[in-house]
């Protein structure tokens, strides 16, 4: 089993950054749920979703 | 009670059967595919006895959904006559229920002979294992995806569809990976070869959600009112992409590391941490997946909150005491089986 190769590609900068994009977009979630709540503002909610979105593609295309 | 209406929790219970079939019949398939492509040495051994364990899964989730099921054809109809005021969607969902009946009815009357052959012809059964997975994701994925029927496909029903059909994905996936990490608790064997599989699993959960958020998007207008269910539950879906990500990323990286270097002290640690991590997101699905359906729910966002963070605490506790008093080993009669066969 190849279980250190695929350990290394979890290490892969771009797999690192849709990480972090993918908890940041976690994070503004719960700020858009707020922003909603005291504005009716859903601007930064379709921000994140946006955000969400290239992060889940960039976590799904390293392996 | 709260606004909740009996018919809603059948249809919840119709929901969560069919995403654990589906998901169990998914998982399943990809592991024995992982099997072959393994050859016929132990990797190949551990993902077929883990896709022979998933029929455990399966079959809940058939016994679930089929008992749901039959009683949403008694109850669900007499409800519309005796003057429930029907908003559109029930009246979709109950012609839904005509709609794919006699699938339904097929599913559940096919189903047990798969039982019935593992019975008395094991080896016959395991040859043909992947056929029958397939099979069971095709009646699934087709049986989860009509909730309602609008009668035409619109973008209301494509919207029908992602939002019933993610759920295999999701709530399903997520139950799916809470078992193998149970199952492979009692061997490091076995969580050195089930750990590998966890960020794969992982990408199909959040794809599973872009698969909601997009259905959403197409009828945004008429999906999307700002209640305190629906702050609740874009608050549980940041909590879950946030859970989600330490998991899937750091969490099992940690996890894969201890158990290849077999830490088994580190590996505890980690395991202790991933537990409580994979409760909170296998809570946070099911309770996302539960108070949908719930359309007139009159509880408050500090009350629903309440809710969730005790449910949560309980799952936690019952999750790490059931956890370390399991004790499923992995039968050496299989592997003299396996290969053998």
């Amino acid at each position: 089993m190849d279980d250190k190769e695929e350990h290394k590609k979890h290490r892969s900068p771009l797999f690192r950054a849709s990480e972090i994009v993918i908890i940041t977009s976690g994070a503004l979630f719960l700020v858009s749920t707020y922003l909603i709540w005291a504005e009716g503002s859903f601007t930064l909610w379709f921000g994140t979703v946006l955000l969400y979105a290239v992060g889940t593609v960039l976590f799904v295309m390293n392996r | 009670m709260f606004g909740i209406e009996f018919y809603e929790i059948i249809y919840f219970l119709i929901q969560l059967g069919l995403s654990m079939a589906g998901a169990a019949a998914l998982w399943g398939l990809v592991l024995t595919y992982c099997g072959v492509g393994s050859g016929h040495d132990d990797t190949c051994i551990i993902f077929d006895w883990g896709a022979e364990k998933l029929l455990v899964v399966l079959y809940t989730g058939i016994f679930i959904a089929g008992g749901a099921w039959l009683i949403a054809i008694g109850v669900v109809p007499a409800h519309a006559h005796v003057g429930i005021v029907l908003v559109p969607e029930m009246a979709e969902r109950i012609a839904a229920l005509s709609f794919i009946g006699p699938l339904f009815a097929l599913w559940l009357l096919a189903s047990p002979i798969g039982l019935f052959v593992r019975q008395f012809k094991p080896q016959k059964f395991h040859k043909r294992l992947r056929l029958f997975y397939a099979a069971q994701l095709t009646f699934c994925g087709v049986l989860i995806s009509f909730p309602a029927w609008s009668g035409e496909f619109d973008f209301r029903q494509l919207f029908f569809f992602t939002h019933s059909f993610h759920s295999i994905l999701t709530l399903g996936t997520v139950i799916v990976l809470d078992f193998l990490f149970l199952l492979s608790k009692t061997s490091l064997h076995l969580r050195q070869h089930i750990y590998s599989l966890f960020p794969t699993i992982s990408k199909v959960v959040l794809v599973g959600l872009i698969m909601e958020i997009a259905g959403v998007l197409l009828v945004f207008d008429a999906a999307v009112a700002v209640t305190a269910k629906f702050l609740f539950m874009e608050t549980v879906i940041g909590i879950l992409l946030i859970n989600g990500m330490v998991l899937a990323g750091p969490l099992t990286r940690r996890m894969i590391d201890a158990v290849l270097h077999s830490e088994s002290k580190l590996a505890r640690r980690w395991e202790i941490i991933g537990d409580i991590a994979g409760t909170i997101s296998i809570t946070s699905w099911f309770t996302i997946t539960l108070v949908d359906f719930f359309e007139n729910l009159t509880l408050s966002y500090s009350e629903l909150f309440g809710v969730y963070a005790g449910v949560l605490t309980v799952a936690i506790l019952v999750h790490l005491a059931w956890n370390y008093g399991l004790g499923i080993t992995m039968p050496r009669s299989y592997f003299a089986w396996h290969r053998g066969g």
